[in-house]
């Protein structure tokens, strides 16, 4: 307590962010030709991706489309994990990652 | 880019803010997509979803002009100011307490607690997710004011939050829609320094260590990590913040947990696990060691598979705990019986035959343990036959099993936990009693 009698004088629980803002990629005005690459392994994203696969492919010409079961874990549980989803990423050259299926 | 359902918008767009991009692009899927028809799902991704994935891929995204990060208060500056019931209305305003009163938390107090910390008031403990903050020694202090710690506890504090701050631990999964509990075991002369209590209703509320310090984690979580319920904190229905459970080292035959996952004897340690299910706190009547070691593995079984059956599929360690009291730890040890050989006696005998795995596997829509090894989500000896009746383990390794002797030294109890497999995996850090031992030095 500080100040007058009763009175406290407290702080803020909840610290400052640090983090930096990270600009958004760029739009893709024409998706055709381009890499599309599935990032999630389970509720039912086996069936979804697919489902999202086939409408990228009704829509646009000559798309590469990685599915998530060629992809590595979405989660992964250490930097090594996360520094080898980052390679494989640049490794498929994607220009779209879809990282989650809607669950 | 993303895809969320509708519910989770809200979380993928605070997780995007405190990575620094507000504006990231998320495409909702409407409703329970686990739960609806197949012809639904296609019908919601073609005329819901896709769209969405196009226009967010291809048009121009507006510049989000909200700031960066979840929390955005100014680090020492005053918050507020007023009587005792003013500075709980305001923290319940903010949504910073847990919906009951909280000790202000006044620069003289938080000076109480750093005088216990081993480490500057600034110095980082790890970060923190999915806020991305910094955990601070200022950020521990302040909280655990709050949550009615006594100063001394500081290092048990940092402790737990360098453990939660463990890529190990994943504690971005702390918001589950499984709406797990972290759950503290202290082992070390720490218990006996701060009051711990390791025996009689230890895991009730109640006891001022075992209490305080379990509410400090979650207004930690809340405050600092930004799992406020609907944003950061998933969880379907969730769970109450566990006591600390301080194991009954001097009622136990065996060595303490700390010692079995490698520190020395005599450390002070806190292990932090996910607890998912805790299961009936469960009387053993039985009149030879073999009898009491067979229905505890009979039990665990049950357990296990009544929790989450397939939760074996979802990672690659699990750390499920059995915890039993000391009488029937010691009966276990009378019969020639250490830690490591009820650890394989509960692996090998709470095995189930394939048949009766897959069967929980369907339930949460995963296909059998076969194809499970196909995939990549069950090591080889899942497939090493056809045979539906072949036996399967369900956890991976002995080892994983985590043995813990508490509770009243004469009671025949035990009770096992259950994790969401590699989500909150047990983790370990050595609490430092340096600043406990100058405080009991003689001046």
């Amino acid at each position: 307590m500080s100040g007058s009698p009763g009175v406290y004088k407290v702080l803020s629980p909840v610290g400052i962010s640090t983090s930096k803002r990270v600009p958004l990629a760029p739009p893709i005005p024409d998706l055709s030709g381009k890499t599309i690459c599935a990032l999630r392994h389970t509720f039912r994203a086996d069936e979804t991706f697919q489902m999202i696969e086939a409408f990228f492919r009704q829509n646009y010409g000559n798309i590469t489309f990685i599915s998530n079961q060629d992809m590595p874990d979405v989660n992964p549980t250490s930097p090594e994990q996360e520094v080898r989803l980052i390679k494989v990423l640049r490794e498929k050259r994607c220009d779209v990652v879809l990282a989650g299926n809607g669950a | 880019m993303t895809i969320a359902v509708t519910d989770f918008v809200i979380g993928a767009r605070a997780t995007g803010r405190a990575a620094g991009i507000p504006n990231l692009r998320i495409a909702a899927y409407p409703g329970a997509i686990a739960v609806h028809p197949i012809e639904d799902v296609k019908k919601n991704i073609e005329e819901v979803v896709f769209p969405q994935i196009v226009k967010l891929l291809t048009m121009p995204i507006a510049v989000a002009v909200t700031p960066v990060g979840i929390a955005m208060a100014q680090k020492s500056a005053i918050a507020f100011e007023g009587t005792f019931e003013a500075v709980n209305e305001f923290f319940l305003e903010k949504q910073w307490s847990d919906g009951l009163p909280i000790v202000p938390p006044t620069e003289e107090k938080i000076e109480q607690f750093l005088n216990y910390a081993d480490r500057p008031i600034g110095a980082s403990l790890g970060v923190l997710h999915p806020s991305l903050q910094q955990a601070t020694v200022q950020s521990v202090a302040i909280n655990a004011v709050m949550a009615g710690c006594r100063p001394e506890y500081m290092p048990v504090l940092i402790s737990v939050v360098q453990a939660i701050t463990e890529p190990r631990y994943r504690m971005e999964d702390v918001g589950s829609s499984a709406g797990w509990a972290p759950l503290i075991v202290v082992n070390g002369p720490v218990i006996q320094r701060l009051g711990l209590n390791a025996s009689t209703g230890l895991l009730r509320v109640g006891n001022q260590a075992n209490t305080s310090i379990g509410r400090f984690l979650r207004l930690y979580l809340r405050n600092m990590a930004g799992f406020m319920p609907g944003v950061g904190d998933m969880a379907t229905f969730g769970r109450p913040n566990f006591p600390v459970l301080a194991e009954n080292e001097k009622e136990s035959p065996w060595e303490p947990l700390s010692v079995t996952r490698g520190f020395e004897s005599g450390d002070s340690v806190v292990t932090i696990n996910s607890v998912a299910l805790m299961s009936f706190h469960v009387t053993v009547v039985a009149d030879a060691p073999e009898t009491i070691i067979r229905n505890i593995a009979i039990k665990f079984r049950q357990v296990m598979l009544s929790g989450d059956g397939a939760v074996i599929t979802k990672g690659s360690e699990m750390s499920p705990q059995l915890v039993m009291s000391p009488v029937i730890a010691r009966t276990l040890a009378g019969a020639g019986y250490s830690k490591k050989d009820v650890q394989r006696y509960i692996y090998e005998h709470s095995k189930v035959p394939a048949k009766e795995l897959d069967a929980y596997l369907s339930l949460q829509g995963i296909p059998c343990a076969s194809v499970c090894v196909d995939k990549g989500l069950l090591p080889p000896q899942f497939a090493e036959s056809e045979d539906p009746q072949r036996l399967l383990p369900l956890f991976h390794a002995p080892e994983e099993l985590q043995i813990i002797v508490a509770g009243t030294a004469e009671r025949n109890r035990f009770f096992v936990t259950q994790n969401v497999a590699r989500q909150g995996l047990a983790t370990s850090k050595k609490i430092n009693m340096d600043k406990l031992s100058e405080a009991n030095a003689p001046s």
